[in-house]
């Protein structure tokens, strides 16, 4: 028999349906097969299938909305970029302030890179100008990626009240999709090297961009608790 | 102009015709998993069923909540004239295929 904890948390999963015309019945269904001895594995697949099926059926349905959402929330990634910079720069002001950005050395197209280098180059500065300053700007690094994630997640949700589960969850998984292959490399890089700077940047990077995702999840939860409150679109 | 459906879909509408009154969400799936002989995801038989309630082919109503579902109520689905219709035409189409294909008919290759 399932236990209630894992049974609640694949109805909570479920509940990204909530909105499609046969919510109850489904959960309802599965209820009553778990009621009738479905094994734990069992519920879980049908939670899963159902998840994915309608996430996909969504995403085709409302494929122009779908890119829409995505064009609008990595439109903003360069903001992003510079705005971190700027925090990392400023933390270390004093020491060794050097203009925002050299276009000339970084390519405008890296500003809409998760891994854009600028950052570890500034995190090298602020490691040299000693440990608060190192400190101080990993923990600005982190803050401001949950506060761009959850302020682009809300961005996103607020333009497509009806579909904002299905487009948050999709530039999620895009933005999990761009990170991995980074966080791979530089783990790797970092394991063959052994040398404490490569894993720490591996670390970093991982941090961040673990933030940056929570912060999208935490926008798509915030949002729709506020359009729940209000019981309409937000 | 006539509707196609889907091998799944007809799986759908023959079990409804089989379960008569009874027929809602965990009762369609068990029969077509008995008579098919492998697992389907209860979401997929309610995105059938969209499929078909759209093209006019089954009817649904609301039935009362009961403890075993957690208080959620069964959605009951009954074939219409025009799902019967379907079927009819479905079977006639599939029959006039299988002729002339014996081999096939006595499980060679």
């Amino acid at each position: 028999m399932m236990t209630s904890r894992s049974a609640m948390a694949a109805t909570w999963l479920l509940r990204y349906l909530n909105d499609t015309p046969h919510f109850d019945s489904i959960v309802g269904d599965l209820e009553e097969f778990r009621s009738e001895g479905r094994s734990q594995a069992w519920y879980w697949r049908q939670t899963l299938v159902a998840v994915a099926s309608h996430f996909a059926r969504d995403i085709w349905k409302h494929k122009l909305l779908a890119f829409r959402g995505l064009a609008v929330a990595w439109a903003l990634m360069p903001a992003y970029n510079l705005g971190r910079l700027l925090a990392v720069k400023a933390s270390i002001a004093g020491r060794s302030f050097t203009p925002l950005l050299d276009f000339g050395r970084t390519p405008a197209l890296h500003l809409f890179e998760t891994s854009f280098q600028e950052i570890p180059r500034s995190l090298g500065v602020a490691r040299n100008a000693g440990s608060p300053h190192f400190l101080a700007a990993c923990a600005i690094l982190v803050v401001i990626a949950v506060i761009f994630g959850a302020a682009t997640s809300l961005i996103v949700g607020r333009l497509h009240p009806q579909h904002h589960k299905t487009i948050i969850a999709l530039y999620a998984l895009t933005m999990l999709i761009t990170v991995l292959p980074n966080a791979g490399s530089l783990t790797l890089a970092a394991y063959s090297s052994r040398k404490f700077g490569s894993v720490l940047h591996a670390l970093i990077y991982c941090a961040n961009n673990t933030a940056l995702i929570t912060g999208i999840v935490v926008g798509g939860f915030l949002y729709q608790r506020a359009a729940e409150r209000s019981n309409r679109p937000f | 102009m006539r509707d196609n459906i889907g091998n799944f879909e007809l799986m759908i509408l023959l079990a409804l015709i089989r379960l008569g009154d009874e027929a809602y969400g965990v009762p369609i799936a068990k029969e077509i998993e008995t008579r098919s002989g492998r697992e389907i995801s209860v979401a997929s038989v309610y995105a059938a069923l969209d499929r078909l309630a759209t093209k006019q082919l089954v009817s649904s109503e609301l039935g009362e909540p009961t403890p075993e579902r957690g208080g959620r109520a069964k959605r009951y689905f009954r074939i219409t004239a025009k799902g019967l219709r379907e079927v009819r035409d479905t079977r006639r189409v599939l029959l006039k295929f299988w002729e002339g294909i014996p081999k096939l008919e006595r499980g060679g290759a």
